[in-house]
């Protein structure tokens, strides 16, 4: 009999980034990395923990926009492209690194492991990612549930319901389809919760959500256990609440695992240190650098002197922290359970993009902590919130408060002098978009094509990836020109509809490059 | 729009720019005297904007996040055009955290005309604490005003307190007199405590152990909080 439970669960999401109309385009990449860092890693680590008869189970969220474009054939092909660069340039590498014995040992290290990926992900799984997911959740290893169509950041839509509603019915749809059967759970984007959006939940048969750890500690009623249950919200929608100490133990600036000397450290990538006439095949047009994904160095301390990365002590490290997790977690189960009537649930969960592609090392961690907890970390069972609630039928019932697991914890990120420009601009459209359904709520063949795309377009706009770009200043002309260009398109799509002088040319290019969601219907924002 | 940014710039591009604001150019102008040539022209633009009621001052200058003001976008110069607003007179308020909230507002071109024209007007924001209130525009347990311009329309309000329900309303004095312009939608913000509400069938354990255990300061270290977004991470960052 367990003394608790782990609900482990991981968010993979990537805005909707896709540019036929460029033969490569910087941005895609990020894509790119996902899939070699985080995806084809995770995947070995579930198959092989499958193969070795080590049960677990997990909540995987695979958000639609990356689900999309796992699917799209053009993103596909160009990431066997990308994976062929990368190959090549290994090879280079392998060459150059001759004369030095813990550079070269690497450059073969990551030879094998792009190799891996181009056979695994052209042999093993013929370019599809997602049927690997399905097959893992048929052995009932994992849980796969869905968020935001596009991922957008529902509190700064409260007031305009349609979109909030929106965002969560085209995602289920969407979900249903390509997984075959409906999603019983909602990953919030950001965990941003506010109360209320329950209701739209519930409409769309979903029976959970996941709130930072002060969205439960201020309910509006105290929860008799914090956060090591749920809560169950007026209309029984359940809410889990992030356990702070596991969240600490990885994510923490400070003291997080993936901060470790050891380990490989992320910024010394060879598309920056290396000598631009040599590294310009790798890189795009312009001489942007970028990163190749071969990186030599260990984290080493906080100073700029880098030691080369020793994989041995890496890994070494890496069964160090997961017997540290379960300790930590150990010493907090003994302190909840004296304390608490029912097994403490310990709900654990990450952007999948955390393991693999910032923590190199991640994905090994997750497969030692998982083999330990079948082999003698048994006091801790892993359980979906679904397990849960079928073992815990009654839970206290409250509202959780409005909260989010974003910097300072509400919705300062998204809501900020370098961003609130957005707002007025995807407010109004949702609005329109509304006038558009309602006015149109029968119509042939080509004018519902028109609106698809228009409420695509409205989609494509509330990513919380932009806002948060512009906040955090990264690729900020990016994520400016992408909302504009929905902005722009939307509104143009509007207007022209009203003035009943629709460019069907102009609309067949918009559909060809923004084609997600093909069986959208624009009346979700009716 | 600094000098150095400019100066960072290639001459054709320079004359290019130059060409596209309708600016007349000599074919042998130097580098340096188109600097100060286009230099005065983004002033004079954001004097010029300073003026009207657009929101698309606001957007131009939220776009560069280091601060770096250019009026005319010269380094983003193919941005697609987006409405300088729309032409109708709305209020709306985001909660942003528990003693925050953001606010836009627009003022219908008809109205904000008429506005303009009368040198006695003073517009403002009225903030109503109307928790538990149904509201009649009287009935607020309190309210403060924020003075804003005419060329304002958003604005970051500090709340006085967590856990409670505000309305906004836009309004102008004139003579003494008030006109109310809009009221914004009714907004919560969230608590920034435990809740008082105790639930008979659930009763805390231990006193609040378990809810400090909950909190373990750790909502401040995660995503976000000066470290690098996992997913999206910039290929070009060295």
């Amino acid at each position: 009999m367990a003394k608790a439970y782990l609900a482990l669960v991981l968010h993979a999401h990537l805005p909707f980034v896709r540019h036929p109309e460029y033969p490569r385009f910087l941005e895609e990449t990020w894509l790119f990395e996902g899939i070699s860092e985080t995806y084809l890693p995770l995947l070995r680590v579930f198959e092989g923990l499958a193969e070795r008869g080590v049960r677990f189970r997990l909540t995987l969220s695979v958000s639609p926009t990356l689900a999309e474009m796992l699917r799209d054939p053009l993103l596909q092909g160009r990431y066997i492209e990308h994976l062929k660069r990368t190959i090549e340039l290994a090879h280079k590498e392998a060459e150059r690194t001759r004369g030095q014995p813990e550079f070269h040992k690497l450059a073969l290290m990551y030879l094998a492991l792009f190799e891996r990926n181009l056979e695994d992900y052209t042999e093993r799984y013929a370019s599809d990612l997602l049927g690997a997911f399905r097959r893992l959740r048929d052995q009932g290893l994992i849980e796969l549930i869905t968020t935001g169509a596009t991922h957008a950041f529902l509190p700064v839509l409260k007031d305009y319901p349609a979109g909030v509603e929106a965002q969560i019915r085209v995602a289920v749809d969407y979900h249903t389809e390509i997984f075959g059967s409906r999603p019983k759970g909602f990953w919030l984007p950001e965990c941003g919760y506010y109360p209320g959006l329950e209701e739209l939940l519930e409409r769309h048969g979903l029976g959970y959500f996941f709130v930072d750890s002060h969205g439960i500690a201020y309910a509006d009623t105290r929860p008799r256990y914090g956060v090591y249950a749920p809560l169950v919200c007026p209309n029984g929608v359940a809410a889990f609440g992030r356990d702070p100490e596991a969240a600490r133990a990885v994510w923490s600036q400070d003291e997080g695992y993936p901060g470790d000397v050891a380990y490989r450290e992320f910024y010394r990538d060879i598309g920056f240190d290396l000598p631009l006439d040599y590294i310009r095949p790798y890189i795009l047009e312009g001489d942007v650098r970028v990163n190749t994904g071969l990186k030599y160095h260990a984290i080493t301390g906080r100073g700029e002197h880098k030691v080369p990365y020793n994989r041995d002590e890496a890994l070494k490290r890496v069964r160090e922290h997961a017997d540290n997790f379960l300790y930590r977690q150990r010493k907090q189960v003994e302190r909840l359970e004296r304390l608490m009537d029912r097994p403490p649930l310990i709900v654990a969960p990450f952007d999948a993009e955390l393991f693999g592609h910032w923590w190199f090392e991640g994905p090994e961690w997750l497969e030692a902590l998982i083999g330990r907890m079948h082999s003698d970390a048994t006091w801790l069972e892993m359980v979906t919130p679904e397990d849960y609630l079928k073992r815990h039928e009654k839970n206290q019932r409250a509202t959780p408060a409005f909260s989010s697991w974003g910097d300072k914890g509400y919705a300062a990120v998204w809501l900020d002098s370098s961003n609130d420009w957005i707002y007025p601009h995807i407010h109004k459209a949702i609005e329109r978009m509304g006038e558009l359904a309602r006015r149109f709520a029968t119509c042939d063949g080509m004018r519902r094509r028109v609106l698809n795309q228009a409420a695509r377009e409205v989609l494509l706009m509330q990513s919380s990836d932009w806002a948060f770009i512009m906040k955090t200043g990264t690729t900020v002309p990016y994520a400016v020109r992408r909302v504009r260009e929905h902005i722009a398109s939307f509104n143009r799509i509007y207007n022209d509809l009203l003035a009943n002088a629709v460019d069907l040319e102009w609309i067949g290019k918009l559909e060809k490059r923004n084609n997600l969601f093909q069986d959208i219907d624009y009346r979700c924002f009716a | 729009m600094t000098r150095e940014r400019l100066q960072s710039l290639p001459l054709e591009e320079l004359r290019r720019f130059a060409e596209r604001q309708s600016i007349e150019l000599d074919d042998a102008v130097d580098k340096e005297s188109l600097v100060d040539l286009l230099l005065e022209v983004f002033e004079e633009v954001a004097e010029e904007r300073e003026e009207l009621a657009s929101q698309e001052v606001r957007v131009e200058a939220k776009k560069y996040t280091n601060g770096v003001e250019d009026p005319l976008g010269a380094q983003q110069e193919d941005y697609p055009p987006i409405p300088q607003g729309y032409n109708e007179t709305r209020l709306v308020v985001m909660p942003r955290d528990p003693t925050w909230a953001f606010a836009y507002w627009e003022i219908g071109q008809d109205k904000a005309v008429q506005l303009r024209r009368d040198k006695d007007v003073r517009l403002m924001l009225r903030v109503h604490d109307v928790t538990g209130v149904r509201f009649n525009g009287r009935n607020s347990r309190s309210s403060f005003e924020i003075p804003v311009k005419l060329t304002d329309s958003r604005w970051y309000i500090n709340l006085p307190r967590a856990a409670s329900e505000y309305i906004l309303e836009l309004l102008y004095k004139k003579k003494g007199k008030e006109h109310l312009l809009i009221r914004s939608n009714v907004f919560q913000t969230p608590p920034e405590d435990f809740s008082e509400r105790i639930d008979p069938e659930w009763p805390p354990l231990a006193g609040d152990l378990l809810l400090q255990m909950s909190l373990h300061r750790a909502s401040s270290a995660i995503p976000g909080s000066g470290s690098i977004p996992q997913r999206i991470l910039s290929v070009t960052e060295g």
